[in-house]
């Protein structure tokens, strides 16, 4: 029985009773059966386009050029050699898929818009050759009188039509759960970690283009022979983007949005035209409202209104979990004794002023872990990023055990057996757990090529995926779709991810951050285990895990590396503790005790606070007290809600529950601008200046009176007044961060936000931003957000700890700053042991 | 026939320029609000209609105010519909934008009929210029005066006022405008209404030269997308040198190859598409990527 | 679904467009949800279709050449064969969407016979279909050879002259006028015909081309193109541009100040390009099929261009006449067969005929292209009414005799037409 309704539910079967229904109803009224031919034909045409959109994320306003040209091909073959209408198609077909390869060769390296305007302009060119080339394709006329031998009746030619379409989405659908189509959607989803696990992007995407040409060209040669004629007017810019209007009025996150969309448009259009001279008055509101009401199209809205909103690009299922699943065992490639597995030769990189590698040396032995520390901005990011072949290098040579990869592009790198995770979680959103692993597993096997049969029923492949979902304890959330994991979660799958394929050397960016304590040591414990048979460079800030898991620490600070060698004696190197402890326990004015500024009127009163992204909850129950003039630290680990709860402030996110009182009345529901204006200014995390603003107008934009004169901003800067004219994206990280500060304080502020301030910023620079915060201090209210505790406990009053999302520390900053244990609890580092 | 090729160039930088006018309109749109304007063309001929409407009524002095209407219908336009857009499919732009122009156009024949409709230069314009080989009518060296100043104006009004620097951030990070206290929702109806504006101008200074009916528009729109696309999507500098070359190399390729003029600018753009990834003067931007 | 429902008891009342909107939205509505009322009724009135334009740059000639066919209608109280008749109008945007609205008309709705096609390109698209489902189509504003040439069938029949005969009919006119000649066509089919037809024309009477452009269809620009015509100094420049394209070429050769320097001719224009023109800037010498201030027009037709004036507050520009015509000769047609069965409708059309002058207005047997004169016009020197832009100089050619001709004979022609 549930097999049953499975079957009823296979969008195929909805195709084809939707069809057979409508061209039942058309044969009762008499009305000619070529309406529901042409639709079936643009179910076919915009099911091409939305493998491009829905599928790999590419948007063509162009895919006329396919649909056209394989019209004309169809047309001039049929017409001169008098063929059946079977060869008319396959000749047509093939055209459209050689065309497809030599476009997409073209243009697919050029992205977004230009990617979409290229297309357009292919198209527009083949409409200005169809409409000129008279003596061939009959010009504007166009050609008639195109043979049709084998379904000379319209029926029959809709009957073959309908068959052919259904099939052929059959074929899609089948292709959508094959190897190749699952890659596409991964493509879609995180272009950069697909590269990494060893996707050739662009040949996936090249693949896919063709394969649109193909399917669109199919369509063109159907509508030819429907027409029995075939003109120019289709490949004009007017009606280029037809289908895909069609497509995003079904939607385009939909299997079945193409048949949505050219039913409804087709329909709408056929019987509204007879209406009335004006009938574009009244089809234009109703297209448009479909725009307004359902952003989804069509089948969102049904979603919508049935309350299950989802994608149905692929079927939400994933394949049986096994009733044991194989412990993972690390796969490593064959390690070759005696060379190290990575060198890095005087790598050089510059980002402007910025020098973020300085001639780095450095060699990874095989199945040792090689750990690389350094503070914020030292550039273990980048170094790591041109490791993996992301950042080209500026000078020098990159090794992978022995052969120089140096220009290899990313995929290329990973296919030698480099394995990477990154600092920032990356994963492909829209796919489930599973999904996300067994891409990696599946892109470990060099097979993206499997066009029809599905990757799920891969047995090798699922059981390789369970085993490394359950070595990170993913293995009950498997089928739940990314969004609505926790962070946490996310970033053991991301870990996952890179465990994936067969490798040589493993490259961890910060794998521990933001996890909690059992899965740091699910995790610490899966590298250990890793380090035996790869060899593994890992960057962490944990430094006491550091020094207990690693063979060998590298010491990098400010784009030099300044110590190399087993951890004791890394640990005891004193320039080491120098750099990497930096100023953070530097002189700084004793803060103002809780119990001083109890005197001092509420500001800010937040009470029982709940926020999330698209339906998921970040923060829940937060309370919050913040005096005038008080300092406060914002703790917690990376992805605990920190950010969310300064957006949920600032009016940028809304609360889904709780409260905002500033100054005594609520400012919940408040615009973003309308909080600011109140006197709550943000300094937010990266400092998104403007880089195409001079610092004067990055300054002049925010300013209003009341607040800082540019005189007191720079007597604050005075670097600012030097680079008064430079364009903000010319500015070094500190300089960036120093507008930041100053564009809150030119307009009044009563608090001001600051958002991770002293990230990446030279040791120098943080001084320099601590002064002036230090300066501030006394003028009004602050919250700092950090990760770091240690870095801001003395210059506060107060400090809050954020876990998981709720509040889980409020008190006196000291009291936590004294507090080591307290601090690990709630925040999972110990910093140096010094 | 160096003469005539040297007045061919003048008026490949008239049409040029006209075409740019355009282009800027649908650039801010899209690098402020994210939206591909399928409707500008439709803007074009409101503006055309009511400038010829405003001069049957009130005289030649009174089609300042069609651009002007023609920005206040875009502001109604932003804030009753474009607005339930903003953080939602990019791609639904499309559709609402291609009502839009339907609408319009379906509209203006409602009310106008569907067929051309008279409208000459004013008799002050309507002189010939002749300097040495070059031949020019007067009317259309005021186009390119008025579209000159418009676009020199226009990019003061980025560059030193208030509201043209908030364009101008905002084009890179609306968010970040609205967390500094500027009224985010406002910001968007104006960049709405001024893109729109821009077109209320083009299209009263092309009424006089095209045919004026509802769709006369539509002609305009491929022209405009392959200048901001040649000149690097969001680059000022850049729309104003490809419709210089846009313009120059439609009307020499009329002199040479007159059949091929439409088609010579969409090669154009696929050479500098091929050569430079972003366009001429194109910088890296997240919103075009 | 209909333009016009009931019989109107009040003849030539127009039907206000707000009217039109609701009743449709009532009939759609039936005929979406009901699609069985409509048939069971079986004193259904008998139905006509028309193909034409709503919207686009096409739309302005569409709405003139849809109205003339109404008022043929109107003008019978519509009333067929005694029984109520009334047209169903739908649009046109491409070739495809003609030819599929014809599909349309003449399955779903039963029509008995279709008028329309705005473009040569329309109306080759509906062709085949009339032919395949049985229903007489006449074209009545396509001047391409083909429809009464290789592409001709037995239901398809036009009333517009095809652009060989525009030519044979208006070269010796322009001959007279200068041996340098100056070509600026439209670089698609039509403007491709005119080219090639007078250029051969030029071959033949010794007559030089200084100059053959070719426009492209976007084109909105076209002060380069005259700037080498001004160049080439040509002793007459032949157009083949069209529409919105002719509007602004006329206002831009009068900015230019070519206006009257050297004369611009053009076969088979309309009045809506010259209205849109405007009175400072019109100018040229044209061929038109006719014109509501021609003295010898036929009584019945200044009949319809008074009815015209009554009901649309305009005087008829000849795309209503041509719409009108080509409605007229198909609603004689069916009263004269006293059968809506197609082959008799398509007989009854083979045979008809209405006088006009000294010649009958008719289609001919064997390729079912009508035959007619076409005015020669100009351009008045100084205009004073809104709509009267032209003098007629000459109806052509001369003789009755001359007329038959000048379409060629079966010989010639490349119609290939099977039964019915």
């Amino acid at each position: 029985m549930k097999r049953i309704l499975q079957a009823l539910q296979h969008p195929v079967l909805i195709a084809a009773l939707v069809l057979g229904a409508l061209s039942a109803w058309w044969l009762a009224i008499g009305a000619p059966i070529s309406l529901i031919t042409q639709i079936a034909i643009y179910t076919l045409y915009g099911a091409g386009v939305n493998l491009l959109v829905g599928y790999t994320g590419l948007v063509p306003f162009g895919a006329s050029v396919f649909f056209g040209t394989a019209g004309y091909v169809c047309a001039i073959f049929l017409r001169s050699l008098n063929a059946n209408a079977l060869a008319g198609i396959l000749v047509a077909t093939l055209a459209a898929l050689v065309l497809g390869l030599a476009i997409g060769a073209l243009i697919l390296r050029r992205k977004g818009l230009y990617f979409s305007l290229l297309t357009l302009a292919f198209s527009q060119v083949a409409f200005e050759i169809a409409n000129r080339w008279t003596p061939v394709t009959g010009g504007e006329n166009g050609l008639q009188n195109v043979p049709r031998t084998l379904f000379a009746s319209d029926r029959a030619f809709h009957v073959f039509v309908v068959a052919l379409v259904l099939s052929g989405l059959w074929l899609l659908w089948r292709l959508a759960h094959a190897r190749f189509g699952r890659i596409l959607q991964a493509v879609r989803d995180n272009e950069m970690r697909a590269r990494s696990l060893g996707i050739n992007v662009y040949g996936v995407r090249l693949a896919a283009f063709t394969l649109m040409g193909g399917i669109i060209g199919l369509a063109g040669a159907l509508l030819t022979l429907m027409l029995q004629g075939v003109y120019a007017d289709n490949l004009s810019w007017q009606h280029a983007g037809d289908s895909l209007l069609m497509t995003v009025l079904g939607g385009v996150h939909q299997f079945l949005g193409p048949l949505w969309g050219a039913v409804a448009f087709i329909i709408l259009e056929d019987r509204l035209s007879a209406l009335t001279e004006n009938w574009w008055l009244i089809f234009a509101p109703v297209i448009g409202a479909f725009a307004l009401l359902s952003p989804e199209g069509i089948q969102g809205l049904a979603q919508r209104l049935a309350r299950r909103p989802r994608w149905t690009l692929t079927r939400g299922t994933i394949p049986p979990r096994p009733p044991v699943i194989t412990p993972y065992v690390p796969e490593g490639l064959a390690l070759a004794a005696g060379i190290p597995v990575l060198e890095a030769r005087h790598v050089a990189k510059a980002f402007g002023h910025l020098v973020t590698a300085h001639a780095l040396d450095l060699q990874v032995e095989p199945c040792r872990l090689h750990a690389l520390i350094g503070p914020n901005g030292a550039g273990k990011t980048t170094f790591f990023n041109m490791l993996a072949g992301v950042l080209p290098v500026d000078g020098g040579q990159i090794f992978l055990e022995g052969r120089d990869v140096t220009t290899l592009p990313v995929h290329a790198r990973a296919r030698l057996g480099l394995a990477r995770s990154y600092q920032i979680l990356s994963i492909f959103p829209h796919l489930s757990v599973f999904e996300n692993v067994r891409i990696g597993v599946q892109a470990a096997q060099r097979s993206a090529f499997g066009f029809f049969s599905d990757a799920h029923d891969d047995a090798a492949v699922n059981e390789r995926a369970w085993s490394v979902l359950d070595a990170v304890g993913l293995a009950d959330r498997a089928a739940e779709p990314c969004a609505s994991l926790p962070h946490g979660a996310k970033r053991l799958l991301d870990i996952a991810m890179t465990l994936t394929s067969p490798s040589r050397l493993l490259l961890l960016d910060e794998p521990l951050a933001g996890l909690a304590e059992s899965d740091r040591d699910i995790v610490a414990r899966l590298i250990k285990k890793l380090a035996a048979t790869h060899a593994v460079l890992l960057i962490e800030h944990d430094i006491d895990r550091v020094l207990a898991l690693s063979d060998r620490i590298s010491v990098l600070h400010q784009g030099r590396l300044i110590a190399d060698g087993r951890p004791a004696e890394v640990a005891a190197n004193p320039e080491v503790i120098a750099a990497y402890l930096g100023s953070s326990h530097g002189g700084v004015t004793a803060p103002v005790t809780g119990q001083a500024r109890l005197a001092a009127p509420p500001l800010l009163q937040v009470s029982g606070l709940a926020a999330g992204y698209g339906g998921s909850t970040v923060l829940s129950g937060v309370d919050l007290t913040l005096r005038e003039g008080e300092a406060l630290a914002l703790l917690g680990r990376n992805g605990v809600g920190k950010t969310t709860l300064l957006r949920a402030l600032t009016g940028t996110l809304r609360a889904s529950a709780g409260d905002v009182q500033w100054a005594g009345s609520s400012i919940s529901g408040r615009k973003p601008f309308e909080i600011n204006r109140a006197g709550m200014a943000l300094v937010p995390e990266g400092r998104r200046i403007f880089p195409n603003l001079s610092v004067a107008d990055n300054l002049a934009l925010a300013a209003r009176p009341g607040g800082q004169s540019l005189k007191q901003i720079f007597a604050l800067f005075p670097r600012l007044e030097e680079r008064r004219s430079s364009l903000g994206e010319n500015l070094s990280g500190g300089e960036r961060q120093m507008v930041a500060i100053a564009r809150a304080l030119v307009a009044p502020s009563r608090l001001i936000l600051l958002d991770e301030p002293f990230e990446g910023l030279a040791p120098a620079v943080v001084q320099e931003v601590r002064l002036a915060l230090e300066t501030l201090r006394r003028s009004m209210a602050m919250i700092i957000v950090e990760h770091h505790a240690e870095s801001v406990l003395a210059m506060v009053d107060r400090a809050c700890v954020l876990v998981n999302g709720r509040m889980a520390f409020d008190g006196d900053a000291l009291t936590l700053a004294a507090d080591p244990q307290l601090q690990a609890r709630l925040l999972g580092v110990v910093e140096a042991g010094v | 026939m160096a003469g005539l090729i040297l007045s061919q160039v003048v008026i490949g930088l008239v049409n040029g320029m006209l075409y740019v006018l355009i282009a800027v309109g649908l650039s801010i749109i899209f690098g402020m609000l994210g939206i591909v304007n399928f409707a500008h063309g439709a803007f074009i001929a409101v503006g055309a209609y009511l400038a010829v409407t405003l001069v049957q009524n009130f005289g030649w002095p009174a089609v300042v105010l069609a651009p002007v209407l023609t920005g206040l219908i875009g502001v109604i336009v932003e804030m009753t519909l474009i607005r339930h857009l903003y953080g939602k499919e990019p791609l639904l732009g499309l559709i609402l934008t291609f009502a839009l122009a339907l609408f319009f156009e379906a509209a203006l024949k409602f009310t106008f009929g569907g067929d051309a409709r008279p409208f000459d230069p004013p008799g002050f314009l309507s002189g010939l210029i002749v300097w040495g080989p070059i031949l020019l009518t007067t009317y259309r060296l005021a186009v390119l005066l008025v579209t000159a100043t418009v676009l020199v104006a226009f990019w003061a009004f980025l560059r030193f006022t208030r509201f043209g620097r908030i364009i101008r951030a905002g084009s890179r990070d609306a968010e970040m405008v609205g967390l500094l206290g500027i009224n985010l929702p406002i910001v968007f109806s104006g960049v709405f209404g001024i893109g729109c504006l821009l077109a209320g101008i083009a299209g009263l200074l092309v009424g006089p030269l095209w045919s004026l009916q509802p769709s006369m528009g539509n002609d305009a729109i491929m022209p405009a997308f392959v200048i901001v696309t040649i000149g690097g999507l969001g680059s000022y500098l850049g729309a104003a040198v490809a419709g210089l070359m846009v313009g120059l190399v439609g009307a020499l390729t009329i002199q040479f190859a007159p059949g091929w003029s439409a088609a010579s600018m969409y090669v154009l753009m696929m050479v500098v598409l091929l050569v430079r990834p972003r366009g001429l003067f194109g910088e890296s931007w997240e919103r075009f990527e | 679904m209909s333009q016009i429902k009931k019989p109107s008891s009040s003849l030539l009342l127009p039907i206000g467009r707000r009217g039109l909107l609701k009743g449709g939205a009532a009939t759609a509505v039936s005929s979406l949800a009901m699609p069985w009322v409509s048939r069971a009724n079986a004193d259904a009135p008998i139905q006509i279709g028309m193909v034409w334009a709503k919207n686009g740059p096409l739309s302005g000639q569409g709405q003139y050449l849809a109205q003339g066919g109404l008022l043929a209608l109107q003008q019978r109280k519509n009333m067929l064969m005694g029984k109520p008749a009334e047209i169903i109008w739908l649009d046109e945007s491409s070739p495809q969407n003609s030819a599929q609205n014809a599909a349309k008309l003449m399955g779903e709705d039963k029509v008995v016979g279709v008028v329309g096609g705005v473009i040569s390109a329309f109306a080759l698209a509906i062709a085949p279909v009339a032919e395949k489902m049985k229903v007489p189509f006449i074209a009545a504003n396509g001047a391409a050879d083909e429809l009464t040439g290789v592409d001709c069938n037995k239901y398809t029949f036009r009333s517009q002259p095809p652009v060989h005969v525009h030519r044979e009919m208006f070269g010796p006119y322009c001959k007279a006028l200068g041996k340098k000649w100056y070509l600026i066509t439209a670089a698609y089919a039509y403007g491709q015909d005119i080219k090639k037809e007078f250029t051969d024309y030029a071959k033949e009477n010794g007559i030089e081309i200084v100059g053959a452009d070719e426009v492209p269809l976007s084109a909105t620009d076209y002060s380069s193109y005259i700037l080498k015509i001004r160049a080439a100094k040509p002793d007459v420049v032949i157009g083949g541009v069209v529409g919105g394209g002719l509007t602004a070429f006329l206002k831009q050769w009068e900015q230019l100040g070519m206006r009257g320097k050297i004369p611009f001719t053009e076969i088979s224009i309309g009045c809506t390009d010259i209205w849109g023109v405007g009175p400072k800037a019109a100018d040229g010498l044209f061929t038109m099929t006719w014109y509501y201030t021609n003295k010898k027009n036929s009584p019945a037709e200044q009949q319809m261009a008074a009815d015209y004036l009554a009901t649309y507050k305009r005087p008829a520009a000849d795309k209503a006449w041509m719409g009108w015509i080509a409605m007229k000769s198909l609603l004689d047609s069916i009263e004269a067969a006293k059968s809506t069965k197609p082959a008799a409708i398509v007989e009854a059309l083979e045979h008809w005929s209405m006088p006009r002058g000294d010649i009958n207005l008719h289609y001919r047997t064997f390729d079912h292209q009508m035959i007619n004169r076409a005015l020669v016009v100009k351009v008045k020197p100084k205009i004073t009414d809104q709509w009267d832009y032209f003098d007629v100089l000459a109806e052509l050619p001369k003789s009755p005799a001359e007329v038959e001709a000048v379409y060629g004979t079966q010989a010639q022609s490349a119609c290939k037409m099977g039964p019915v």
